[in-house]
């Protein structure tokens, strides 16, 4: 096991940390601190130029097909910085629709999550929260040919510039996963205030018709599939955390 | 950062980094950042190559989450008043600190499943 960055790493994460070190200046992180967003239009965009929103998706949908590892190495330079939540939260959430998602939705939804056009993000956790999707109190129904969603998910990262949602809710006796465009008549989010700098909201369903495309593949598979997807952002946030440390001063 | 401030600024009329108790905490900050690394990019490396990783994962987010925190409180006591100003950048990371350790699982959770894994005889991978 040889755990160096490569060549190639090492200039994602020299080239990262430069960026990050010319535009994340104590003033612009200030300002950020007041955007409902945590950072501003030309910040995102100047990082989707980059490519990193892409990074870790798969070439044929405008991704650059790096690997987790690689990905976790460029997230450790976002770590150092203090970077945005955004992006975290993008980088996870465009993961998690490539993770989750169907063949036709990552159709529609890759390409542009990728470019940093679209932002993805996942609301999984509930107020009462237990990690086992027949205890969740947010419920996928059938009605005719299409689905129902009724339901409350909390601490959903940057729901506030989220276009759609990836939805973890219980289906009969299981899990299952919608996406949910944030523009969805019945979709309604509310900011809740944490003592972090992150942006947090509560992300409410009241009823929200939606077609049956919206399921992410077969629900029986969904629950599975989601715990191995949280261990592998759990691992990417680790890559975040050990970057903090290593801040040097300016 | 932390080690910079301590190799400059003076109290008592010597470096703060001449002090062994000062000396301690940057090495107790710096062993738990340089295993944090380790065991993050093992895991890493571990999901990369498509291997199992489970435990891997288990120990990472168990270990790398409490790192940051304790790293960052003992950065603060280092900084003293300057790391109380929301001028400098320390609290950003003692706040990402506090918020990380709780996603995806605690500290806690994961030391949870790190056990039972080992009680139900699921060794090394």
């Amino acid at each position: 096991m040889d755990l160096a960055p490569t060549p190639e790493q090492q200039a994602v994460q020299s080239q990262a940390r430069r960026f990050l070190a010319a535009e994340l200046t104590r003033e612009r992180l200030a300002a950020f601190d007041r955007e409902p967003a945590g950072h501003d239009a030309a910040f995102w965009r100047d990082v989707a130029a980059l490519g990193w929103f892409g990074f870790g998706l798969p070439e044929a949908c405008g991704g650059q097909g790096a690997s987790i590892l690689d990905v976790g190495l460029l997230l450790e330079e976002c770590g150092r910085a203090v970077a945005p939540h955004g992006v975290f939260a993008a980088i996870g959430g465009a993961l998690a629709v490539d993770t989750l998602a169907s063949t036709a939705q990552k159709r529609v939804w890759l390409p542009a999550l990728a470019a940093g056009q679209r932002h993805a993000t996942i609301a999984v956790a509930e107020r009462h929260a237990v990690n086992d999707p027949r205890a969740f109190a947010t419920v996928l129904s059938r009605r005719g040919n299409g689905l129902v969603l009724r339901g409350a998910k909390w601490c959903v990262p940057q729901a506030v510039t989220a276009d759609v949602f990836l939805v973890v809710a219980r289906y009969r006796r299981g899990g299952c996963a919608v996406l949910v465009p944030a523009d969805t008549p019945g979709v309604s989010v509310r900011p809740l205030g944490t003592l972090g700098k992150d942006r947090q909201s509560v992300v409410a369903f009241d009823g929200v018709t939606l077609p049956a495309g919206a399921l992410c593949g077969r629900p029986a598979a969904v629950w599975s599939r989601w715990e191995r997807l949280r261990r592998r952002l759990a691992m990417l946030l680790c890559a975040e955390m050990v970057g903090g440390p290593r801040r040097r001063s300016r | 950062m932390t080690v910079k401030h301590v190799c400059e600024r003076e109290q008592f009329g010597a470096r703060l980094g001449t002090f062994q108790a000062v000396q301690q905490m940057t090495a107790v900050m710096a062993i738990d950042l340089e295993a944090a690394r380790h065991v993050t990019r093992h895991a890493l490396w571990r999901l990369a190559e498509g291997l199992p990783a489970d435990r891997e994962i288990a120990i990472a987010k168990a270990w790398t989450g409490r790192a940051y925190r304790n790293v960052s409180v003992l950065a603060h006591q280092l900084h003293g008043g300057a790391g109380y100003v929301v001028e400098h950048p320390l609290h950003r990371h003692s706040l990402r600190a506090q918020e990380a350790e709780l996603l995806f699982g605690s500290s806690e959770e994961w030391l949870t499943e790190l056990a039972d894994g080992i009680r139900l005889g699921r060794g090394e991978s």
